[in-house]
């Protein structure tokens, strides 16, 4: 019985208060909440040129779950978590550096998201150096 | 009231058999055949590999090989889980394996099979092995393995309710963004997206109804009316918005936490 309570706490109270912890949100979230959010991807060649990289283009290099959010993503859209994308936005930017045909020396990443429609915007940014 | 009763006497065997069919269902290409747009599953199982860049929980990404093994091994357990052979040791593989197949698809990540994965784990654990099994475990005791699927099941709905005590939520405007992005069904998106106060209605009553279903399940006095009242709410959700699987299988679970 009372490896059975332990066992309640831990699935019940830590592993979802450990994902709150985490960053990913509360637990169960269920689309409980929006976000607007876009990708904006630079690359830079070797002499310090910058030129942007379209977020589309990497849709076709992932797997069907990623797809949806890299289409259409260098404007603002609509979805029910970013956590997945944000989480991940450093391999965004090696899988940015194969993609991008100028073969950039580095690309940088940025999620920009806001609560609704006109909310404050925040960003992260993640960077890649490219390999030669 | 006999049937009730007979029930009672089997309803963990009765949900790990449902909860079973429900995995080999959601995690084969068996999904595409159910009318719900959310339950398809890229492949022949559910965590095949896909071609493209590989994304993965702590960038762990596993090789190629190693995940068809998983999925292979994932899908013969829950078969074992659903007939009650190695029950207890074939469901916690399952879930298991279920959740290395969510850890290389971080962008798939659904909470639908996260449950379906944790309560094949809950149910795995306790008495379900002993009932209505082709080989039955060893029982460790019937109000011990339902009090922890109360305790899961009550959990859900309360982190549930807790991620929708905000504005945004609340004000309806959600609700409103799940109707405009054809996320519900058209006749309830229509109704909503026409009636603003309704919006603010439904989004507080279901906010409202999750968290109260969690200590009613826990209390043995109500326990059997919330039971009812949660499968009303998510028969609603089922006709409402088409949630994938969860309403099964919280269906599943209820059964399992009610008839203690």
């Amino acid at each position: 019985m009372q490896l059975f309570q332990r066992l309640a706490a831990v699935f019940a109270i830590l592993l979802p208060a450990l994902a709150s912890l985490g960053g990913g949100g509360l637990a169960y979230t269920m689309y409980a909440r929006s976000v607007w959010f876009r990708l904006e991807i630079v690359g830079v060649d070797a002499g310090g040129r910058r030129h942007a990289v379209a977020p589309s283009m990497l849709a076709s290099r992932v797997g069907g779950s990623a797809a949806p959010f890299f289409t259409g993503s260098d404007h603002f859209r609509r979805t029910y978590g970013v956590g997945a994308l944000e989480s991940h936005l450093a391999e965004v930017a090696r899988l940015s550096c194969e993609a991008d045909e100028r073969r950039p020396a580095a690309v940088l990443v940025t999620l920009v998201m806001r609560d609704g429609a006109s909310g404050p915007e925040r960003a992260r940014t993640e960077h890649a150096t490219c390999a030669r | 009231m006999r049937a009730l009763t007979s029930v009672r006497g089997s309803s963990l065997g009765l949900a790990r058999i449902a909860l079973g069919g429900i995995l080999l269902a959601r995690t084969t290409a068996l999904s595409n055949l159910l009318p719900i747009p959310l339950a398809h599953v890229r492949g022949p199982l559910y965590g095949w590999p896909e071609p493209g860049f590989a994304f993965a929980w702590g960038g762990l990404v596993l090789p190629d090989s190693v995940r068809i093994g998983v999925v292979i091994v994932r899908t013969a357990a829950a078969l074992l889980f659903l007939l009650g052979v190695r029950a207890r040791v074939a469901g916690l593989v399952a879930a298991a394996c279920g959740f290395l197949s969510l850890s290389q698809d971080p962008f798939g990540f659904i909470f639908t099979l996260h449950t379906l994965f944790l309560g094949t784990a809950m149910l795995a654990l306790g008495d379900a092995t002993s009932e209505l099994a082709l080989v039955p475990e060893r029982a460790v005791g019937r109000a011990a393995s339902a009090r922890l699927v109360q305790i899961f099941v009550a959990s859900i709905y309360v982190w549930s309710a807790l991620a929708k005590l905000h504005r945004e939520w609340l004000s309806g405007d959600t609700l409103a963004a799940l109707a405009e992005d054809s996320l519900l069904s058209p006749w309830f998106a229509h109704l909503l997206l026409g009636h603003p106060q309704l919006r603010v209605a439904a989004a507080f009553g279901v906010a409202l109804s999750e968290l109260a279903l969690g200590p009613l399940l826990l209390w043995k006095r109500t326990r059997r009316a919330a039971f009812f009242a949660a499968l009303f709410m998510h028969l609603t959700f089922d006709l409402a918005a088409r949630p994938d699987v969860m309403g099964f299988v919280m269906a599943v679970l209820l059964l399992a936490a009610a008839f203690d």
